[in-house]
């Protein structure tokens, strides 16, 4: 698990900055990185929300400019249509009253001749006829036939139609205009005007051939019986001429026709006012589906053609000519070679035509085409502009983030290095301690983990400073002690006979001995010396205890031993020198230690071995006869020092020549090997009888056991004093 | 060593396994002066003791020096080894050792 973690990057093995600098760094990088990513995708959805959003929005007040202007233009044109159409209508409505009233006039004045003298009216043949002034002029047919007496009567009557044209006149005196009464009998009475001129202007052709009932205005009227709307032209000042004629009647029927013919500028104006921009055309539509009046006079819609447009190819204009001659008002588009056009159209009732006027959809709609294109362009430049400022934002984001990942790494860096100067610190101050400088002290004042362990550290330092001088202390008394104690060993070793061989003039004994305490001084000793010429004693003991305490009783026992011996007067009384040690060895043994002793006196002469045995190991006697060792029967006498007041039974035999008495204190015995198993009794005498005794001496005798013992102790600690005394018996000297 | 000890009354039972030796001796010292107050019948049970050192001779000798002035001491089931050493040192002429 940790080698999984530690083979990622940022926990890759190393030192501590390196990886505080690496995870640091892992981390503010992660932060930027996601912002990055943040920003960028902010970026991305307003960008594509706003491209989409504008697209949208230009469209969509694109079109409702186009909306909103369509039902301005459609109802505009619909409103100027309806007044315009009002507005004709009064004008040609005037005229038609006063043609109304002229024929009343006419047939008032034909029907009752009886109240009219006869009068006599200019005639343009023979005088010049003023603007304004009422004139009677004669058809050709009628100058060529002549004027009967009863048509002269009828002539001066009419002639008085004269005071009904006369006021008429005058009212329609600002343009050219005719106000005239066509008689069937070939004569009219009429009036002309022509502003600004002192003469009516008259042909001769007109002089001599006019016929009045020939004219269409005539024929037209004659026929219909009613009054009538004659198609509309052009005068000679320019302006649309309009005639409205009525027929009038005698006492017999029919007599003729009454006409006003006007040039009506203000229909002119009324209908150019209404025109809309270029291709604007207004037009007044007759109840036979006729053009009566047009802006144009050529090209579409013109008023020349005269054709019945109800029955025109174009479906959408025969449909809209249907609905304004239905009396309908509103609009429409239709196609005119070509191209569409709104039509707007409103009735003029009281004549049964319409009034219509139309405009070229597409100039309409040029202001809205600019408009959308204006918008368009206005969301497009701003997109640029938009796309601009995204570049040049993700520009300056770039060199911001980079600018800002060179600080972060500065910045890391520093960071981490100052994290782990007190680490560095540490490691510095602990090798120094570690490479023996106790007195250095670390200092981090951090406030945290770090100075809670450098503070643990300097603690440390003390602590192993006054061990460190503590040891040296003990070490020193460790060291006088031992000094002391091997004073000890070298007193207590000289205190025991050590120096051999022992007494080598004398040939009938051989004698060695050793003692290994088990620490620096021990309790177990041995002892001989030749008490006199004749006598040898020896002595083994121990003491119960090891070390100094053991040593220190030891002395006593030996001193006092040696003492009791040399004042005794009898081998016999060994029992009262050893019941005479005891008694004063038990005064003042608070500590209750005692020692088991062998002693022996051996007459060198005789061979005869008095012995006494205080709770000691038996030792093993060496027969040369038997050629073995065996333990010395012993007599169960207590320990010394134990309980005062004991009798000791003393014990004898007689050595002979080559016999040999192996000495030895508990150590040898009780010798542990490695499994913890005693050397013990059968082991030790097994061994003696294994080595060659006879030819041994002494001192080769106890090298053998002690190599013995030594191989089977091995490595095990040495648990007790091992002391071990040979004595050789050679028999008496021969003298 | 283990040191085992069974107070009933007046009456203390001291079992001891293993070696009595220098060192174990001392914890035995220890018992000997400080658990006898009162003990009017001392009872040592060597049935697991293996080994007797003169260390541990010397506690025997005073805790029997102590009981003679205030009861008894027996000493119960000792083993042939140990009787050897306590035969050999004397201690058994002194000691109160039952069969």
């Amino acid at each position: 698990m940790n080698e999984k973690i530690y083979s990622l990057w940022f926990l890759k093995k190393g030192s501590i900055r390196n990886r505080v600098f690496r995870l640091i760094l892992l981390g503010s990088m992660t932060i930027l990185v996601v912002m990055g990513l943040l920003v960028v995708y902010g970026l991305y959805t307003m960008n594509s929300v706003f491209m989409t959003q504008s697209d949208q929005l230009s469209g969509t007040s694109a079109g409702y400019i186009e909306d909103v202007t369509s039902q301005q233009i459609t109802g505009r044109l619909t409103d100027v249509a309806k007044t315009r159409a009002l507005a004709i209508e009064t004008e040609i409505w005037g005229i038609t009253n006063d043609t109304d009233y002229l024929a009343y006039g006419v047939e008032n004045v034909i029907k009752h001749p009886e109240y009219y003298a006869r009068r006599t009216l200019p005639d343009p043949r023979f005088q010049k006829i003023r603007p304004g002034e009422v004139y009677i002029h004669q058809g050709g047919s009628l100058q060529a036939s002549g004027v009967s007496p009863s048509l002269q009567q009828e002539i001066g009557i009419m002639s008085n139609v004269a005071s009904y044209i006369e006021p008429m006149a005058r009212q329609y005196n600002q343009f050219e205009s005719s106000i005239f009464v066509g008689s069937k009998n070939g004569y009219i009475i009429a009036s002309d005007n022509a502003p600004g001129k002192e003469y009516i202007n008259m042909t001769e052709e007109f002089l001599n051939t006019y016929e009045p009932t020939e004219r269409g205005w005539y024929k037209n009227t004659q026929a219909r019986g009613s009054i009538t709307f004659n198609d509309i032209y052009v005068g000679a000042d320019g302006y649309p001429s309009f005639t409205c004629s009525a027929p009038y009647e005698d006492n017999d029927g029919f007599a003729g026709v009454v006409a006003i013919a006007c040039s009506v500028k203000s229909i002119s104006d009324i209908i150019d006012s209404s025109l809309m921009g270029k291709s604007g055309i207004s037009f007044v539509l007759s109840d036979k589906g006729k053009i009566m009046l047009s802006t144009n006079h050529e090209g579409l819609m013109n008023d020349v053609d005269g054709k019945d447009l109800r029955k025109d190819s174009n479906e959408s204009l025969a449909d809209a000519v249907g609905k304004m001659i239905a009396g309908e008002s509103g609009w429409q588009i239709v196609e005119l070679e070509g191209q569409e056009y709104f039509l707007a159209y409103a009735p003029m009732q009281k004549i049964k035509w319409s009034f219509g006027t139309i405009i070229a959809i597409n100039e309409v709609m040029t202001p809205v085409q600019t408009a959308r294109q204006h918008i368009v362009d206005q969301v497009g430049g701003f997109k640029d502009l938009m796309t601009d400022q995204v570049v040049k934002f993700v520009l300056v984001a770039i060199i911001s983030i980079w600018s800002a990942l060179v600080l972060l790494f500065n910045l890391t860096s520093w960071l981490t290095d100052k994290f782990v100067a007190p680490i560095k610190e540490l490691t510095g101050g602990v090798r120094e301690i570690a490479s023996g400088n106790l007195e250095k002290k670390i200092s981090i004042p951090t406030g945290d983990e770090l100075e809670t362990l450098a503070n643990a550290f300097n603690n440390m330092t003390d602590k192993l400073q006054n061990y460190m001088s503590h040891l040296t202390k003990v070490t020193m008394e460790k060291e006088h002690i031992a000094t002391e104690l091997a004073v000890a060993t070298n007193i207590q070793e000289s205190m025991l006979p050590h120096i051999f061989p022992f007494a080598p003039e004398r040939k009938e004994f051989d004698i060695y001995a050793t003692m290994q305490a088990a620490k620096e001084v021990g309790g177990d000793f041995y002892d001989f010396y030749l008490v006199d010429d004749e006598h040898l004693l020896v002595t083994i003991a121990d003491v119960s205890g090891k070390g100094v305490p053991a040593a220190l009783f030891m002395v006593i026992a030996k001193t006092m031993l040696k003492n009791s011996v040399l004042s005794m007067d009898s081998v016999k009384s060994l029992a009262d020198v050893m019941a005479r040690t005891n008694d004063q060895l038990c005064q003042n043994n608070d500590a209750m230690m005692f020692v088991t002793a062998f002693m022996g006196i051996l007459n060198l002469t005789t061979g005869q071995f008095n012995y006494i045995n205080a709770g000691h190991n038996p030792p093993a006697l060496y027969k040369a006869s038997e050629k073995r060792f065996d333990y010395l029967p012993l007599e169960r006498n207590f320990v010394m020092g134990g309980m005062d007041h004991i009798k000791y039974k003393g014990q004898e035999l007689t050595l002979q020549k080559g016999d040999r008495l192996v000495l030895y204190t508990d150590g040898v015995t009780e010798a542990l090997n490695d499994s913890k198993e005693l050397f013990g009794e059968e082991r030790l005498l097994d061994t003696l009888n294994k080595t060659k005794a006879s030819e041994n001496s002494a001192q080769n005798l106890l090298l053998e056991l002690e190599q013995v013992l030594n191989d089977y102790v091995g490595d095990a600690e040495q648990s007790d004093d091992i002391t071990m005394l040979a004595l050789v018996y050679n028999g008496p000297e021969k003298a | 060593m283990e040191i085992k000890k069974e107070l009933t009354g007046n009456k203390l039972k001291i079992s001891l396994e293993g070696r009595l030796d220098a060192v174990s001796a001392g914890d035995l010292d220890k018992v000997i002066q400080s658990d006898l107050n009162g003990v009017e019948e001392l009872i040592f049970d060597f049935a697991d003791l293996d080994f007797v050192a003169s260390a541990g001779l010397r506690v025997l000798l005073v805790a029997q020096k102590r009981m003679n002035k205030q009861g008894t001491m027996k000493i119960f089931h000792v083993n042939e080894d140990v009787m050897d050493v306590l035969e050999m040192t004397g201690f058994s002429n002194f000691l109160d050792i039952v069969d």
